[in-house]
C-alpha cells in the first residue's frame, strides 16, 4: 500500500510534465523575463506534501502530532500593488493520515501579502498569509484561525508561465474555551510543494 | 454591488454554518495526540498474547516462547526471546504465574502431535531450576493467595476432553475438581471468607481454606462461568467483592461468595462472552476502583464497582482508562485475553493480553497510571 508520501510525490510528478510540455508547446525558448510590475497578476496552483512538525497547547502531555506526512493541493491568486508587492489570497486543503488510521482533512481559505524579486529568469518570493481554516476529523469539525509563511524559488519559462518549489510553515491554532480550554491546540505543519502560476 | 452584497452575505452565511457545526466539547488536535501508533515491526504484532507476569525488575510475555523486557524500559522498547537452554531449543510455554517462590513456567517441547511434557521451571535469584518434571499435559498455570495451581488436560477424544484442577506441592496434588469436561477458569482468593473459587462449565467452586477441599457452591448464577475476578488491586489492598464473568457476557457480583443480587451486561450481546476480567484503581484520590471486562467480541467493558456493580459501557464511551480515540485506535479492534495491572492505587502499568492474529494491530498494549490518574493512554507494545 503506497503511503500518503507517495502518493503526494506521484501527483506532483503527474503535473510536472504536463505544466511544462504545455508552457514549451506555447513558448519553445525562454525569454528575456520582466520585473513584476503594478497591475500584474498571477493565477496559481500548488501541489506538495504537508509535514506534521508538532503540536502543543492545552493538557498535551505530548508534541508528538500523530499525523503522518499527508498531501496538500492550493488554488491561488495575487494581484501586484507595486514593483514586486503583491496582495491576493488562496484556498488550499491538506489530507493526513492519523496514527491510529483515520483521516485529518483541513482547508485553509487565506489572504496573502507577498514580494517578488526577479533575478534573470527566476522569481523569489517571500509571503505571510492569515485567515482561517476548516478542519474535520472523523464526524467532528473545527474552524480556527490559521497562519501561514514561507517562500520559493520559481523558473520564469516564459512571460506566462513560471514553475517552482515552495515551503511553507503552517500555525493552525485550534482554540476551544471555558471548561474546554484544556482542548486548544496549536498545530504546527511544514508544506513543501510544485507551484505552476500563470500571468495574466 | 449585487455581487459584492451576495459574496459577503454567502462568507457570511459559511462562517455561520462551519461554526454550528464545530463542537467546542471535542479537540481535533487532542483527540489525535490521544491515538495509539500501532507498529507492524513489534514483536505483537498480529498474534495472541494469552498473558504476562511482572517479577523481579522485568516483565514476562508469552507468545508461543517468552519474551521479556525491563521495567525501566519504555514500552514497545527491550523486548528479548527467552532463550533458556534448560527448556530446549523448541520450548513452548503452556502456562506463567508468579510467587512468592518466584516466577513459574510450564514447559512442553515441541508443536503439534510431536508436543512432549517438559516440567515446570522455577526462576528464582537470576537462575530457572526444574522443580517438576511433567507427565501431565499442562494447559495453564494460575497463582492465587501464594499458592500455584496447575490446570491440566487429562485425557482427550473426538468427544471431548477432560480437565483437571492441582496445585503444586513438590508435586502436581489433586483437588476436588478433576475429570471436567469444561477447562477450569482461573482461580482467585476472596479474602472476606478466606477461600479460593474456581469454576468449570456452570459449577463454581470454592475451597476454604484450601488449596484442596473445593466443593460446590449451590447457590451460584446458573450460567457458564468463564472467568472470576476479585476487586483487590494488586499488592496492596484487600478484596471486598467477588465477580463471576459469563458466556453470555453477564457478569455477577457478590460481597459474600454466596449470594450473588446484582448482575449486568458487558457485551454487544449475548452471543459474546467474558473472557477476561480485571479491577483497577480508579478516581482522583485511588479510592475507586473500575472493573475491566474483556469481550470476546472485541475490545473491553468498563464499569465503576467501587460499591456496587456499576453500568458496564465500552471503553471508548466510558473512557476511564482511556480516551475514545485512544480506544478506538487500540483495544477496540481485538478481544482482550487479560489484563494485568501492576502498582498500587496511585501508580502503576496495566497491561492488555489481545488476540491480534485476525487484524492489522499489536496483541500486547500497555497503560500507565501515575499520580492517581490514568492519563497516558494506550501504547503498543
Amino acid at each position: 500500500m503506497k503511503s500518503p508520501t507517495a502518493w503526494a510525490l506521484a501527483l506532483i510528478l503527474a503535473l510536472f510534465p504536463t505544466i511544462a510540455s504545455f508552457a514549451q508547446e506555447s513558448s519553445p525558448a525562454p525569454l528575456e523575463v520582466r520585473s513584476y510590475e503594478k497591475g500584474d497578476q498571477l493565477i496559481s496552483l500548488s501541489a506538495g506534501t504537508t509535514i506534521p512538525l508538532f503540536t502543543f497547547g492545552g493538557n498535551a502531555a505530548t508534541t508528538d502530532p500523530k499525523l503522518y506526512t499527508g498531501g496538500s493541493f492550493s488554488l491561488g491568486y495575487q494581484y501586484f500593488l507595486t514593483h514586486g508587492l503583491a496582495v491576493g489570497g488562496s484556498l488550499a486543503t491538506s489530507f493526513n493520515k492519523t496514527y491510529g488510521g483515520r483521516d485529518f482533512f483541513m482547508a485553509p481559505l487565506s489572504v496573502r501579502a507577498a514580494y517578488w524579486w526577479s533575478l534573470k529568469y527566476f522569481d523569489l518570493s517571500v509571503a505571510v498569509e492569515l485567515g482561517g481554516y476548516l478542519s474535520k476529523v472523523s464526524t467532528e469539525t473545527m474552524m480556527g484561525p490559521f497562519a501561514k509563511a514561507g517562500g520559493g524559488i520559481y523558473w520564469r519559462i516564459n512571460n506566462d508561465w513560471s514553475l517552482g518549489f515552495q515551503t511553507f510553515y503552517w500555525l493552525v491554532p485550534e482554540i476551544h474555551s471555558g471548561d474546554y480550554a484544556d482542548l486548544t491546540r496549536f498545530g504546527n505543519i511544514l508544506e513543501a510543494s510544485i507551484f505552476a502560476a500563470f500571468h495574466l | 454591488m449585487n455581487l459584492k452584497r451576495n459574496l459577503r452575505l454567502s462568507v457570511l452565511l459559511l462562517a455561520v454554518v462551519g461554526l454550528a457545526a464545530c463542537n467546542n466539547s471535542y479537540g481535533v488536535f487532542s483527540s489525535i495526540q490521544e491515538e495509539s501508533k500501532n507498529t507492524s515491526t513489534s514483536t505483537f504484532y498480529q498474534t495472541l498474547v494469552p498473558d504476562l507476569v511482572v517479577y523481579g525488575s522485568n516483565y514476562y510475555a508469552r507468545l508461543v516462547g517468552i519474551y521479556s523486557r525491563p521495567t525501566s524500559s519504555a514500552a514497545a522498547s527491550g523486548w528479548e526471546y527467552l532463550d533458556e537452554s534448560s527448556f530446549g531449543s523448541d520450548y513452548v510455554c503452556r502456562g506463567m504465574a508468579v510467587t512468592s517462590a518466584g516466577l513459574y513456567v510450564a514447559i512442553s517441547n515441541g508443536r503439534g502431535a510431536t508436543s512432549t511434557p517438559n516440567g515446570i521451571y522455577l526462576l528464582n535469584g537470576g537462575t530457572w531450576n526444574k522443580v517438576y518434571s511433567a507427565t501431565e499435559n499442562i494447559q495453564a498455570l494460575y497463582a492465587a493467595h501464594d499458592v500455584l495451581f496447575v490446570v491440566t488436560m487429562d485425557t482427550t477424544s473426538d468427544s471431548g476432553s477432560t480437565y483437571s484442577l492441582r496445585y503444586l506441592s513438590g508435586t502436581l496434588t489433586a483437588t476436588e475438581i478433576t475429570g471436567v469436561s469444561a477447562i477450569p477458569t482461573n482461580v482467585v482468593y476472596f479474602s472476606v471468607n478466606s477461600s479460593f473459587y474456581c469454576a468449570s462449565g456452570t459449577k463454581l467452586y470454592s475451597a476454604n481454606p484450601g488449596p484442596t477441599g473445593f466443593s460446590t457452591v449451590v447457590t451460584a448464577p446458573s450460567v457458564k462461568i468463564t472467568r472470576l475476578a476479585t476487586d483487590a488491586v494488586p499488592d496492596t489492598d484487600s478484596a471486598t467483592a467477588l465477580f463471576i464473568g459469563s458466556s453470555t457476557g453477564y457478569v455477577y457480583r457478590s460481597v459474600n461468595g454466596t449470594t450473588w443480587p446484582e448482575s449486568k451486561l458487558a457485551t454487544y450481546s449475548t452471543s459474546y462472552g467474558v473472557v477476561s476480567m480485571t479491577a483497577v484503581p480508579w478516581k482522583a484520590d485511588g479510592s475507586g476502583r473500575a472493573l475491566l471486562v474483556g469481550s470476546s467480541y472485541v475490545g473491553y467493558y468498563e464499569a465503576d464497582v467501587t460499591s456496587g456493580l456499576g453500568s458496564f459501557t465500552t471503553g471508548d464511551s466510558s473512557n476511564i482508562v482511556a480516551a475514545e480515540s485512544n480506544y478506538d485506535s487500540s483495544l477496540g479492534n481485538m478481544p482482550v485475553m487479560s489484563f494485568v495491572y501492576s502498582g498500587t492505587t496511585t501508580s502503576g502499568v496495566l497491561f492488555a493480553c489481545a488476540s491480534a492474529m485476525a487484524v492489522d494491530y499489536t496483541g500486547l498494549w500497555s497503560n500507565k497510571r501515575s499520580s492517581n490518574a490514568w492519563a497516558s493512554g494506550w501504547a503498543s507494545e
